[in-house]
C-alpha cells in the first residue's frame, strides 16, 4: 500500500475555506496533471524520435514546437555534438581526421607491402607488419564505434542519429573479417550513411554501391565478366530496394550482376588508370570497362540500353523509384519507427510520399511522424539493445554536459547481442520485438541495468563531484515516476535509499523497455 | 553385440508397426520423456557437395576443378569413403568418420525445402517455421510445434542469445547462450532484486519471459557449477560448437530434453578451400563440436537424436572466385546412438548436368519436413495427426534414420 500525503489544505477546519481549498486544489491537481500529461507525451514523442529523453532535449523540444525540432533534424549545418568537449573528441579521432580516400590508400599500401615476396629472413619482420597493422586497423573500427556511441549520446540532431543507425543497419556491413572493411567502416558510416541520412534515397543508394565497403563486403570487387559473383546483384535487389517479394526472378539476379560487373574497389595510389576507367565517389570506387560485360541487358522487363557505368546509373535509377522499393522501405520505416506490423493503409500513404517525392527521406518521415498511427503508437514500440543501451547511458547522465567515455557501450551491445557494425549478415538486426524479448535477453538486458547504474561502470572522469540520476532528481519526479505503473512505483519507493539498485530497477522497469 | 540385437528387434518391432499391429508404434520409440532432441542450425548455406561428395560422379572433377576433394585414397587429404558412391570431407576424419563406423551418423543428400528462393533469410526462417514455401503463418516454429504434441511436454531450451524463429509458438521456450564464461550463484541481494523485477512485470505481456529468464538462469548455474575445469580437459581452446558442446551435454543430460543451436559463416562465396582451408576449418570445428557432444553425453547417447540442417545447398559448379553461390538442394546429417546409421538414406540421383536443378544445383529429392516427420514419428511414436500439426501438409516419409 501507498502512503497517504497529507496536504495541509486537507486539515482546514472552516467549512467554506476548506470547500474553496478544495476547487483551488481540484484545479491545480488538474493543470498540473494537463501541463504534465503533455509533458510526458511530449517526452514520449522525443523517445521514439530519439535514442532517449535527457532534460536537456525535453527543454529543446518545448521550446523550440516539434515543426521546428523536426526541421532542424534535416539541417546539415548543426554541430557535431552538443557538448564542446565532446566535439573536440570527436574531432581529434584519427579516425575523422583521415578521410576516406587516404585510408584505402593507406591500407592497400600496407597490404601490398604485406604481399610481396620476401626471404625466409625478413619472415620475422613480415609478422611484425601484419601485427602492427592489425592494431592500426582495429583502432581505426574502435574509434568509428566510439565516434557513433559519441554522436549517439550528445548529437543536437538526435533524429539524424536514429536514422544513420536504421540505414547503417538496412546497408549492413560488418567490420570484421577484411583490412579493408576495417579501415573504411568509419568512412562509410560518415560520409555515406550519415551524410545522406535524411537525403533522397537514389543518391543514398549510389552513395553505398560506389563505396569500398559495401563492395568488398558483398564481392562485388569480384564480379567480372566471365567470373560471375551474384553476391550483390541479389542483396541489391532483396535487402537494399525491391525486397524480398519484390517481384524479381532469378533470372534478373543473374542480369543485374553482369550489369554490376567492373564495379570495383578505387586505387588512390595507382596514378596510372586503365583506358576508360571512370572514377566514382572521388576515387574511392572504379569502374573497369574490361571487366564489365558489354552489351544491352534486360532487367525487370526492362531492356537497358546504355552501356558500361550508365547502364549502372540506369539500373540503380530503376532499383531506387520502383514502387516495390517505396513499399518495401515505408514498410521498414514504419515497422522501425511505428510498430512491428504497421498498417498497410500507413505503408501505402508513405510510399505514396516516396514516389511523389523522387525517395526524400526527410519528407517520407515528415508523413510518419505527423500520423495518426504514429501519436498512437507512442510508448509501445519494443527497445531493440541499442536503444536501450543509448537511452538507458543518456538518462543516467547528469544535467551538467560531461564527457563519457564509451567503450563500455560497445561491451553491453555486444552481451545484448547488437554490437556496433557487427552484424555479420547483410539483412542488418531484426527490427522486431520478437527478436529481442525473449527470456535470455530480458535477463541479460536486466545484468546490463545493473552496471549501466553504477557510476564508475560509466567510465565517467572522476573529478567534478559528478552524480547520476537520482530518486529525488526533479527530473525523476516529474517525468519519470508519474508514467509509471503502480507496481513499478511500489518497488522504486522500496528502493530509494538506495540509489544504485533506484537506478537499476528504474532501468529495468517495463516502462523502460518501451520507446 | 547387445546393442544389435535391441536395435534389431526394434526394427522387428518397427516392421509390426508398418503391418498395422495396433500399439506397437509405440514400441519402437525410447520410454516416453526419455528422448533428447538437438537441433543444429548451419546458417549461411554450408557447401554440403563438398561435405559428402559424389566422388563417383565425373562431372563433379569436372565443375569444381580448383575446390573437389580428391577421391578416396591413401592420401590424407582426399575423400573419405562412405559408400561406392560417396565420400566424407578428410577435416571430419577425426570427429565424424568414428561415429559413422559405429553407425551413429546417417545422411540424406538431396534434401531441403522446395522453393525457389535463393534467400538466405527467406529460407532460414522458412525451414524453422517449418510450415512449406508457400505459408506466410510465423507465428510458431516446428519445434514449438513439436514439444507441444508430446506428452509430458518435454523441456526446451535455445542455445542462442535469441529466441529463434524455430521455437516460437505456444509452448514457452528460454534461451540462454552457454558460450561466455561462468554464471555466478545469486547473493541475497541480488534474489531480492529479483523478486522486485518480477513483481514488475506482473500482468505485464513480459511476465512470463522475464520469470522464465531468471529461472532458467538458476536451473543452468546449479547444472553446470563446477563443470568448467572437468570439461576443458587441458585440450587447446575449443571454437565454435566444441566449446559450447559439453555445457550442452550436461544440460540435455539433466534437465532439458529438445535443443536447439546455430553456427553461423557457412557462406563460402570467394576463396572456399578444398580439402583444406574455410570450408575445411568450420567443418573440421562443427565435427569436434558433434563429437565431443556424442563424449559427454556418455550412456545417454542412446537416447539422442541430433539434427543438423542448412537454408540450402550450393551452386554444384564452383563460381570465378574458387567459392560456391546460393544453390538449392543440401544434405541432412541425423546422429544419436539410436540412429541407424552408416547409411545414405533417400531419394537420391546421380550427380550429372541433366540431373541438376535449374542446370546449377542439387535438386531438393526429399523435403526435410517429410524426412522429419518420419523420423519423429519413429522417435516419440507420435500419430499421423500430431505429426500433420507439427509438418502441415508434409506426409511422413519414413527414409529408415531410427
Amino acid at each position: 500500500m501507498m502512503a497517504h500525503r497529507d496536504p495541509a489544505w486537507w486539515n482546514l477546519r472552516r467549512p467554506h475555506w476548506r470547500t474553496s481549498a478544495w476547487v483551488f486544489g481540484l484545479l491545480v491537481l488538474f493543470w498540473a496533471s494537463w501541463v504534465h500529461a503533455g509533458e510526458r507525451e511530449e517526452a514520449l514523442w522525443l523517445q521514439r524520435l530519439s535514442f532517449g529523453v535527457t532534460p536537456q532535449s525535453l527543454a529543446d523540444v518545448q521550446r523550440t514546437g516539434r515543426e521546428a525540432w523536426l526541421a532542424q533534424q534535416w539541417r546539415r549545418d548543426m554541430p557535431l555534438a552538443s557538448v564542446p568537449a565532446v566535439q573536440a573528441r570527436i574531432e581529434n579521432l584519427k579516425v575523422s581526421q583521415l578521410t576516406g580516400l587516404q585510408a584505402l590508400a593507406q591500407v592497400q599500401a600496407q597490404r601490398a607491402l604485406l604481399r610481396e615476396r620476401t626471404d625466409p629472413a625478413s619472415a620475422a619482420m613480415q609478422r611484425k607488419q601484419r601485427k602492427q597493422l592489425r592494431s592500426e586497423l582495429d583502432a581505426l573500427q574502435g574509434q568509428a564505434i566510439q565516434r557513433t556511441l559519441l554522436r549517439a549520446v550528445y548529437s543536437p540532431q538526435p533524429l539524424r542519429e536514429v536514422l544513420t543507425w536504421f540505414w547503417f543497419n538496412h546497408f549492413n556491413v560488418v567490420a570484421e573479417g577484411d583490412f579493408v572493411l576495417q579501415a573504411m567502416v568509419g568512412d562509410y558510416e560518415q560520409n555515406v550513411i550519415r551524410h545522406h541520412a535524411t537525403g533522397r534515397f537514389r543518391d543514398l543508394l549510389q552513395a553505398v554501391a560506389t563505396h569500398p565497403a559495401m563492395l568488398v563486403y558483398l564481392n562485388n570487387d569480384r564480379n567480372v565478366r566471365g567470373h560471375i559473383n551474384e553476391n550483390y546483384a541479389r542483396e541489391l535487389m532483396e535487402l537494399h530496394t525491391l525486397g524480398v517479394d519484390g517481384g524479381y526472378t532469378q533470372q534478373d539476379v543473374q542480369q543485374l550482376a553482369r550489369i554490376l560487373t567492373g564495379l570495383s574497389v578505387g586505387r588512390p595510389g595507382d596514378s596510372r588508370l586503365p583506358d576508360g576507367a571512370v572514377s566514382l565517389s572521388g576515387g574511392l570506387a572504379l569502374f573497369l570497362p574490361r571487366r564489365h560485360e558489354p552489351g544491352p541487358k534486360t532487367l525487370l522487363g526492362r531492356t537497358l540500353d546504355q552501356d558500361g557505368w550508365a547502364q549502372i546509373e540506369q539500373a540503380l535509377d530503376m532499383l531506387a523509384h520502383h514502387p516495390a522499393t517505396a513499399r518495401y522501405i515505408s514498410l521498414k520505416l514504419a515497422r522501425y519507427f511505428v510498430a512491428d506490423e504497421p498498417s498497410p493503409d500507413l505503408v501505402q500513404r508513405l510510399s505514396r510520399r516516396f514516389l511523389d517525392t523522387e525517395g526524400d527521406i526527410a519528407a517520407v518521415m515528415q508523413t510518419l511522424v505527423n500520423s495518426p498511427e504514429f501519436a498512437a503508437s507512442l510508448g509501445r514500440k519494443f527497445k531493440d539493445p541499442v536503444h536501450y543501451v543509448v537511452s538507458a547511458v543518456r538518462l543516467m547522465l547528469p544535467n551538467d554536459p560531461v564527457e563519457l567515455r564509451v567503450a563500455r557501450l560497445q561491451g553491453w551491445l555486444r552481451q545484448l547481442d547488437e554490437p556496433l557494425y557487427g552484424r555479420r549478415t547483410p539483412d542488418g538486426y531484426p527490427l522486431v520485438a520478437s527478436a529481442w524479448n525473449g527470456s535470455g535477453q530480458m535477463t541479460q538486458r536486466f545484468e546490463v541495468a545493473q552496471q549501466i547504474a553504477k557510476a564508475q561502470h560509466l567510465d565517467l572522469p572522476e573529478a567534478g563531484g559528478i552524480r547520476l540520476l537520482g530518486p529525488q532528481d526533479e527530473f525523476s519526479q516529474r517525468v519519470w515516476l508519474p508514467g509509471l505503473s503502480s507496481r513499478s512505483r511500489e518497488v522504486l519507493q522500496e528502493a530509494q535509499a538506495h540509489p544504485v539498485v533506484w537506478r537499476r530497477l528504474l532501468l529495468s522497469t517495463p516502462e523502460f523497455m518501451f520507446r | 553385440m547387445s546393442d544389435w540385437n535391441r536395435r534389431d528387434s526394434l526394427r522387428w518391432l518397427g516392421g509390426l508397426a508398418a503391418s498395422g499391429w495396433p500399439g506397437v508404434q509405440l514400441l519402437a520409440a525410447p520410454a516416453a520423456g526419455s528422448q533428447r532432441l538437438l537441433v543444429v542450425m548451419l546458417r549461411g548455406a554450408y557447401d554440403a557437395t563438398n561435405t559428402l561428395i559424389p566422388y563417383s560422379s565425373s562431372f563433379y572433377y569436372e565443375a569444381r576443378p580448383n575446390l573437389a576433394i580428391a577421391k578416396p585414397g591413401s592420401d590424407a587429404l582426399s575423400a573419405l569413403e562412405l559408400t561406392a558412391d560417396w565420400g566424407l570431407h578428410p577435416a571430419l576424419r577425426a570427429s565424424l568418420l568414428p561415429l559413422w563406423q559405429a553407425k551413429s551418423l546417417a545422411f540424406v543428400p538431396f534434401s531441403g525445402l522446395e522453393d525457389p528462393s535463393r534467400s538466405h533469410f527467406e529460407m532460414q526462417d522458412k525451414i524453422e517455421f517449418g510450415r512449406g514455401s508457400r505459408s506466410n503463418d510465423y507465428s510458431s516454429g516446428f519445434l514449438n510445434r513439436l514439444a507441444a504434441e508430446l506428452s509430458p511436454t518435454p523441456r526446451a531450451l535455445a542455445f542462442t542469445n535469441t529466441l529463434p524463429p524455430i521455437f516460437r509458438g505456444s509452448v514457452r521456450v528460454p534461451n540462454m547462450a552457454l558460450e561466455r564464461g561462468g554464471i555466478p550463484p545469486v547473493s541475497s541481494q541480488e534474489a531480492l532484486q529479483t523478486e522486485q523485477i518480477v513483481r514488475m512485470y506482473q500482468d505485464t505481456p513480459l511476465a512470463a519471459p522475464v520469470r522464465e529468464g531468471f529461472d532458467t538462469r538458476q536451473r543452468v548455474q546449479q547444472d553446470l557449477a563446477g563443470e568448467m575445469e572437468a570439461a576443458s580437459r587441458g585440450a587447446t581452446a575449443p571454437r565454435g560448437l566444441a566449446r559450447s558442446a559439453p555445457r550442452i551435454a550436461k544440460l540435455l543430460r539433466d534437465s532439458y530434453r529438445i535443443g536447439f543451436i546455430d553456427v553461423g559463416r557457412w557462406d563460402t562465396h570467394v576463396a572456399q578451400g578444398g580439402a583444406t582451408g574455410m570450408l575445411a576449418d568450420r567443418l573440421s570445428e562443427l565435427g569436434d563440436g558433434l563429437a565431443i557432444l556424442a563424449r559427454e553425453l556418455g550412456d545417454v547417447w542412446a537416447h539422442t537424436t541430433v539434427v543438423v540442417v542448412s537454408e540450402f545447398g550450393r551452386t554444384f559448379r564452383e563460381n570465378g572466385n574458387r567459392g560456391t553461390d546460393h544453390g538449392h538442394g543440401s544434405a541432412l546429417w541425423v546422429l544419436g546412438g539410436s540412429v541407424r546409421g552408416g547409411r545414405v538414406l533417400g531419394e537420391q540421383v546421380a550427380s550429372q548436368p541433366q540431373t541438376l536443378n535449374d542446370n546449377r544445383d542439387w535438386p531438393v529429392l526429399n523435403d526435410y519436413r517429410a524426412v522429419l516427420a518420419g523420423l519423429f514419428g519413429r522417435w516419440y511414436g507420435l500419430s499421423p495427426a500430431a505429426l500433420a500439426r507439427v509438418f502441415p501438409g508434409a506426409p511422413p516419409q519414413d527414409v529408415g534414420l531410427i
